[in-house]
């Protein structure tokens, strides 16, 4: 208090405001650090059973962001899963929220009937969307699915990884 | 003639002998971001049979790597590869568990899908595995060279796994 009371009230009005000033200076940097902006990759470490016939939104996405008129893109889906015996689950993507379709081969079948668990595989799917289905600017992708059959047709996903990329 | 003119003329020489060497240096610019534009460490294809036996997990030799810049970004992984499982029956096979070492560190098994295993009637034959991994900054990327070690391995000590031609390749995402 001796201190303040030494410098005068204009000078430590003027402190306060330059420390005002750095403080919001601060903040603003941090806000823009913590900004959520496009997110090209995705990781998941955990299993998740997807009941029900074709389609529904399976809530993973990735975001790319395009500057001006956009070009194709590819999303990469790489997947442990599980599947009872005799099912048939088909994989696609909604873009930018739309209805699921359909970008590349995307079909997983359990055609082999194996007693006790059915063990858990891995597989990869590219799927590559056209620029006519995207947007200036970000655009979004969001896994899809469901069962050919009946519904209570399910799969079993594993540890798996989303991925968008433009395709050059 | 003045000194000023003398400058001039001198300013002007060195200039010409600048413009000159531009075309040469803008050549040697371009041949060497040619040459580093996708380094040689990033991609790897084996051509021959490989049989790896034991438990989860050790490793592979099988390595690439990628530079960082300053400002670190994900990695994406990909490795493909023909492979013969351990038949357990008629039916079964012995599952394999695979992962990356970042950097020399433990095998991480949790950077996306790890299950190479295929129910299929017939047991001798080779399939095909395709697995993508995706390596967070988090993961322990540095600034500079990041080599990733592929790794493994079955649930006991005498499984066993041949792997065909394989590659293993490494991007950074953008």
């Amino acid at each position: 208090m001796k201190i303040l009371a030494t410098l005068g009230k204009q000078k430590v009005a003027y402190i306060a405001t330059i420390l005002f000033v750095l403080g919001m200076l601060v903040l603003g940097m941090a806000a823009s650090a913590y900004a959520v902006g496009p997110q090209p990759v995705f990781r998941r470490t955990d299993s998740q059973v997807f009941t029900g016939k074709c389609c529904n939104s399976w809530g993973e996405t990735v975001s790319i962001f395009q500057k001006g008129k956009p070009t194709p893109v590819v999303v990469s889906w790489s997947t442990d899963f599980r599947l009872d015996p005799f099912i048939s689950i088909v994989t696609g993507l909604m873009v930018n929220d739309e209805p699921c379709q359909f970008y590349g081969g995307g079909s997983f079948v359990q055609d082999v009937y194996t007693p006790g668990n059915e063990p858990w595989d891995s597989r990869t799917l590219q799927f590559v969307v056209p620029a006519s289905e995207m947007n200036g600017g970000t655009n979004t992708f969001t896994l899809c699915g469901g069962g050919l059959g009946k519904d209570t047709d399910a799969i079993s996903i594993g540890f798996n990884v989303l991925e968008v990329r433009i395709s050059k | 003639m003045t000194t000023r003119i003398k400058r001039r003329i001198e300013t002007k020489r060195t200039a010409w002998k600048i413009l000159r060497g531009l075309p040469l240096l803008c050549l040697v610019a371009a041949l060497t971001s040619a040459a580093f534009a996708v380094s040689p460490k990033e991609v790897l294809n084996v051509t021959r049979n490989q049989v790896f036996t034991g438990a989860c997990c050790f490793s592979w030799g099988e390595s690439v790597s990628v530079t960082e810049p300053a400002k670190i970004s994900a990695v994406v992984v990909t490795f493909e590869t023909d492979f013969e499982l351990t038949p357990i029956d008629q039916f079964n096979v012995e599952p394999f568990t695979l992962g990356l070492m970042i950097n020399g560190g433990p095998c991480r098994t949790d950077l996306g899908p790890h299950s190479l295993h295929e129910n299929h009637e017939d047991s001798a034959a080779f399939l095909v595995g395709s697995l993508e991994w995706i390596v967070l900054p988090d993961d322990g990327l540095v600034k500079g060279t990041n080599t990733f070690t592929l790794c493994g391995g079955g649930p006991q000590g005498s499984s066993k796994i041949t792997l065909g031609f394989n590659t293993l390749a490494v991007r950074i995402s953008k």
